[in-house]
């Protein structure tokens, strides 16, 4: 693969859209060519900057899926040609979403169906980290003046941290840190509040459980059952 | 699939990425055609994926593919640009 190839790729690569093969062979020439690393990692960097700039327009996790199963649900319905009736649309159906789903679950249930929303996003992401490392201090110093409390990285057993980023949960600045335990992804969220009810919930057959740790709130998301993620919460460490 | 697509050429710097503020970035937005920055937004701001782009723009996939691919070229044409410049070479 030529470097004008993997440009025309790259685009995609980072949206996590190529098929195996078009990734394997992005994957080959990034690994022989530093100068298309620097590319890719700098494409990487604005995709992720618009996503955390832009954070306050962006609809949570729960008020996304309604907009999708809104668009997807009604056959026949189509923007098209109505480019500018987009945004509106979606604003609109957002804004519904988000009083009906006010109106009919609890702030657990709301928080739990916002981070699978999360979850699931991220994991369709072929690079979601803004901070790749499974080195703790590494990721803890990158979330150092970003979150508004003192940032941790929690040991869990038999899971490898590999890195983190930030995110907002109802309004404020959260982190976001990855894990992967076996073949499969953990996202664990840790803010600085107490926002739910402290039982494990199901969205989307995923599991949400979470743990307080002083003042801070632990919540891992993840598609392992709820008893297994509890206890991974349980004998965490700091 | 998805016609010609611009290499992005540019590379910005991590320090103007991690200095950039948000009226900085919507300016650059705002200087990409309408069809790029709104299939670029879609992925990135909203988390579709081009399959659903594309239903929602009604434009085939490759297209989305190689709009949002545009869109990130020029983004980053404008934004490693030193500080003080017209980015009038970079117009659509």
């Amino acid at each position: 693969m030529t470097c004008g190839q993997f440009a025309d790729l790259l685009s995609a690569y980072i949206d996590a859209e190529l098929a195996p093969t078009e990734r394997q062979q992005v994957e080959a020439h990034l690994a022989a060519c530093t100068s298309c690393g620097r590319r890719a990692s700098s494409a990487r960097s604005l995709k992720h900057v618009i996503a955390r700039l832009s954070s306050r327009e962006k609809p949570p996790g729960a008020i996304r899926a309604r907009v999708e199963a809104l668009r997807f649900g009604r056959a026949g319905f189509s923007f098209a040609r109505k480019p500018v009736l987009i945004g509106v649309a979606l604003l609109l159906a957002a804004t519904l979403a988000a009083i009906v789903v006010r109106n009919v679950q609890s702030p657990g249930a709301r928080l739990a169906r916002e981070l699978v929303g999360d979850h699931l996003r991220w994991q369709a992401d072929a690079a979601p980290a803004e901070v790749a490392s499974d080195d703790r201090q590494r990721v803890i110093r990158f979330f150092e003046g970003r979150v508004p409390f003192t940032p941790i990285a929690p040991h869990l057993p038999d899971a490898r941290l590999t890195g983190g980023r930030l995110c907002k949960i109802e309004g404020r600045r959260a982190q976001l840190l990855f894990y992967t335990c076996g073949r499969q992804t953990l996202s664990v969220f840790v803010l600085d509040r107490d926002p739910g009810d402290g039982r494990c919930r199901d969205s989307r057959g995923r599991h949400v459980c979470s743990r307080r740790i002083g003042e801070l709130t632990v919540l891992a998301v993840g598609e392992m059952p709820g008893q297994m993620l509890e206890k991974l919460l349980r004998e965490a460490t700091l | 699939m998805g016609g010609e697509v611009s290499a992005p050429a540019f590379i910005v710097p991590a320090e103007t990425v991690e200095r950039l503020t948000a009226r900085e970035l919507e300016a650059a937005l705002d200087r990409l055609p309408k069809d790029q920055r709104e299939a670029l937004l879609l992925c990135d701001l909203w988390g579709f994926r081009y399959a659903e782009i594309a239903e929602i723009v009604d434009s085939p996939i490759g297209t989305v593919r190689s709009r949002i691919a545009r869109a990130r070229a020029r983004l980053s044409a404008l934004l490693a640009k030193p500080a003080g410049r017209e980015f009038k070479d970079l117009r659509p």
